[in-house]
């Protein structure tokens, strides 16, 4: 519920929004787009660099870089636009995008891609098989500071991607090398071999991890010590084909990029986008209000809220595969103890989150996959607010009243983002609230973002957190499960609450190769149903991804990394 | 010296009496809020309410609703100054912050006047090479922002209130130094240090027995004014994410938080800690001037 202003508070604030308008934008002045046609997008930053096997893949702002200046093999064909404006993407039907058709031969486990003639990049060239060779060839030598194309690739059971590529024996170098698993047929024409089954080739062709390269342009750029360009493209621009070209890179500052006038859909419709940086959302919110940009992202949910009743400013979204979730250790007492997780499970306040932290653009989440994605499987009973419930566990558990509880004070002491506080705060606020009136001594814990991925997703050691930044770009039950929940040793890349369980580990084993989709669907709803036994993670909300622009532009549109596609947007 | 002219210098100047009494009202003030506000507070000040990004009441409805509060006990406590986008109640939280931010401040400031005192005396009574280093190394500290310098510690130590408390000593400590320093100097060649020492005192009781309750005047009223820039260096630290941990009851935390909020026309968060924090500082340096009058005068 958002509070009614007294009279005096509005025109107090309108007062106070038209000072710091005026500020703002004399800041932007040199910003400012030429033309109607032209738009500027306010972001919290403009790309750190475009090098999908590099550090700023991890980057929201990097990879809205990578999706506007390059193109991937394949895509999702739109589903609709939803009611709030928004266009959804089908990820049920594939797209040819660089790729014109393709064919799957079961027996030899190969898929063969005819190639769009005439595609023509902002450096001039034509894109060929070299090309597509060039991409997978630069991910097999995992050069780069993160392997993400190589992990993508690994993921879609291309073969011969193996782990075998890491290290410096002689059998390592080799490994590195692209073999007969990716062979040029003809110019236009590329033949890629996978493993073993895995559905999930198409949807990993579909992620900005393995958007495809320029050769050419990306090679005069190489160096001796870099042959595959990483400085080039984490630093100056970018050699593909996408529907935009670099105009100007300042980082820190701005992203300006033009259309690319022989993208192969057609010229885009906006002739100039400037992605500039306005750190404080606070102040895109200004700016967008007074009309000189077009285009905002990563506002909070109660500025999104707002700005619904804006004039000359629209707001909409789409809940695809944003969440909240409370991350809790298994290796980490007292959460090693199933009692102590629902416990927590039953006390947390899941319709004030929605309510006071989203305002109403979330819902309860009941499964630990996004819902939107193929395979996911609801739980028959998800966890509900009942603190009577949550006091009756804990005392099952050993802990009535919580005491005994202070022994794990460490414990509870709840981690996320500080630099979120502006949107996390009221949250993690509500869920300590709560918390502490079932009984357990929780207290607050902000950290930076470097320290909270480090201890996170690198050290795998903290023991208690709130986290709303994870979502699986891979589309798909099974590309969630085996980045977050499969054990450590077996694969699991981003399994931070070190939760191992033989019966996940082998059910998706078997489930990854299962050519039936029908069995491979019933696989991962049983390890949904263990996961959610289990609380592996405690599913809190999907929110919406939401974006807020000018009523004189058109077009946007959700794609599962978040990322606008500026191709996309149309004027009016 | 006329006896005339002896007189004018004894009389304060007009207004100073009453500048004491408003500075010695705000401090009692902050010093009673700080050991019964939390008592006091008519919500746990770190727990949150239904009530989330509630307005302060409008003027007119002030007096219906301190007659109701009086009178009905059974309904819940009004929201004198709104609460902020968790549900936290502001009144709350403004009049339990000095528990906060006056212990970081006190200790800071107590740790800072001891080490002051101690390291002037020193440095005033005995001149040597190894004295005047000190002075350098604390001169250099004094060099730097203490802003900036607050950060930097606090940065390195980590983000507690034990941390707080020890970056500000540091960074305080110098000015004590140098004002006992002068002090000490000034003391030491007068008669009385002679008359001590004809009479068979060493020179370390001289300093501590004679010279020390001398010079200590100048930093015990310097401290006062020391007490009220820390607990606004406490909140600038907090308001840049280096201070305390949320939901800890401390002004500059909260206007941190209600910052972002303003835009939204939410001004309730930041402005009431602002005023609080603005008529503390206000207290403790108004003290402080009239202390240093009084000093002077007498």
């Amino acid at each position: 519920m958002s509070p009614k202003l007294p009279e005096e508070t509005s025109s107090m604030s309108r007062k106070f929004l038209t000072v710091l308008a005026s500020t703002t934008l004399a800041g932007l002045a040199l910003a400012a787009p030429a033309s109607a046609a032209d738009v500027l997008f306010l972001a919290e930053d403009v790309p750190a660099g475009l090098n999908y096997d590099g550090p700023a893949a991890a980057i929201p702002t990097s990879q809205t870089g990578m999706v506007n200046v390059m193109e991937p093999l394949v895509y999702y064909a739109t589903k609709e636009v939803n009611s709030e404006g928004v266009s959804i993407p089908d990820f049920g039907k594939f797209e040819g995008r660089l790729a014109e058709s393709w064919t799957f031969d079961k027996a030899t486990l190969t898929w063969t891609f005819k190639l769009r003639a005439g595609v023509k990049g902002c450096g001039g060239a034509t894109l060929t098989a070299d090309d597509v060779l060039y991409t997978f060839a630069r991910a097999k030598s995992v050069s780069g500071a993160a392997p993400i194309g190589w992990f993508l690739s690994n993921v879609g059971s291309i073969a011969n991607f193996t782990p075998a590529v890491f290290g410096d024996k002689e059998e390592n170098k080799k490994a590195k090398v692209l073999g007969d698993e990716v062979t040029k047929v003809d110019d236009l024409t590329v033949k890629i071999r996978q493993a073993e089954p895995n559905a999930l080739f198409l949807p990993v062709l579909t992620i900005f991890g393995l958007m495809i390269f320029d050769k050419e342009t990306m090679e005069k750029h190489a160096t001796k010590e870099d042959p595959w360009s990483h400085n080039f493209v984490n630093n100056e621009g970018m050699g593909s084909f996408g529907a935009y070209c670099i105009e100007r890179w300042t980082k820190d500052n701005e992203f300006a990029l033009t259309a690319n006038p022989d993208y192969y859909r057609g010229k885009p419709a906006i002739d100039r986008v400037v992605m500039k940086k306005v750190p404080q959302s606070s102040n895109r919110v200004v700016v967008l209000q007074s009309g000189q940009a077009q285009l905002a992202q990563s506002l909070t949910p109660k500025e999104y809220d707002s700005l619904r009743k804006a004039p000359g400013v629209k707001v909409g979204g789409h809940s695809g595969n944003q969440n909240l979730f409370v991350h809790m250790n298994f290796k980490s007492k007292p959460f090693d103890n199933i009692k102590v997780r629902q416990a927590i499970a039953y006390a947390i306040p899941y319709d004030a989150i929605i309510a006071n932290g989203y305002f109403g653009q979330a819902s309860a989440w009941a499964g630990v996959v996004p819902s939107t994605y193929p395979g996911y499987s609801a739980a028959a009973e998800p966890y509900k607010t009942d603190i009577a419930k949550a006091k009756a566990l804990l005392a099952e558990a050993g802990f009535p009243d919580g005491k005994g509880l202070e022994a794990f004070a460490d414990s509870f002491a709840l981690s996320y983002v500080a630099e979120k506080e502006t949107t996390v705060g009221p949250i993690v606020n509500a869920i300590q609230s709560s918390l502490r009136e079932a009984g357990f001594p929780v207290t607050l814990n902000p950290m930076p973002q470097t320290q909270y991925g480090d201890r996170q997703l690198v050290k795998k050691d903290l023991p208690f957190a709130i986290n709303e930044q994870e979502k699986p770009i891979g589309v798909d039950a099974g590309y969630a499960t085996q980045l977050f929940f499969v054990s450590g040793d077996k694969g699991g890349l981003n399994n931070m609450i070190n939760y191992s369980n033989p019966m996940v580990d082998d059910t998706w084993a078997k489930a990854r190769v299962e050519p039936d989709n029908a069995k491979r669907d019933a696989m991962l709803a049983s390890i949904q149903k263990q996961l959610m036994s289990d609380v592996a993670w405690l599913p809190v909300v999907e929110y919406k991804t939401q974006f807020a622009w000018s009523d004189k532009i058109s077009g946007i549109g959700w794609h599962p990394d978040n990322s606008i596609r500026f191709f996309d947007l149309k004027g009016k | 010296m006329s006896e005339s002219l002896a007189v004018a210098d004894h009389i304060e100047p007009a207004g100073a009496d009453w500048l004491f009494r408003i500075g010695g009202a705000i401090v009692a003030l902050v010093l009673f809020l700080a050991a019964f506000g939390p008592t006091l507070a008519p919500y746990n000040p770190t727990l949150t309410t239904p009530e989330v990004s509630s307005p302060p009441p409008a003027l007119a409805d002030l007096p219906r609703l301190i007659l109701t509060a009086i009178v009905s006990k059974n309904t819940a406590p009004v929201h004198w100054f709104g609460t902020d986008a968790s549900g936290l109640d502001i009144f709350s939280r403004v009049i339990s912050a000095p528990r906060i931010d006056l212990t970081i401040a006190l200790v800071a400031n107590g740790l800072s006047l001891l080490l002051g005192i101690s390291i002037g005396l020193l440095c005033g009574y005995f001149r040597n090479l190894g004295t005047e280093i000190i002075m350098r190394v604390s001169d250099v500290l004094q060099s730097f922002p203490v802003f900036i310098s607050a950060m930097i510690l606090v940065a390195l130590g980590g983000r507690s209130i034990g941390n707080i408390v020890i970056a500000l000593a540091a960074l305080y400590t110098p000015i004590y130094i140098r004002l006992t320093r002068a002090e000490v100097m000034g003391q030491k060649v007068r008669g009385y240090v002679e008359a001590a020492r004809a009479i068979g005192n060493g020179e370390a009781m001289i300093a501590i027995k004679h010279v020390l309750p001398n010079s200590l005047t100048p930093a015990l009223i310097q401290s006062s004014v020391t007490v009220g820039f820390a607990i606004l260096l406490t909140a600038g630290l907090s308001f840049v994410g280096a201070g305390v941990q949320p939901p800890t009851p401390e002004w500059g935390l909260m206007i941190s938080t209600g910052a972002n909020q303003i835009v939204l026309g939410e001004w309730w968060p930041s402005v009431f800690p602002g005023i609080a924090i603005s008529i503390t500082v206000f207290g403790f340096a108004v003290l402080g001037n009239a202390l240093e009058r009084r000093y002077a005068a007498g």
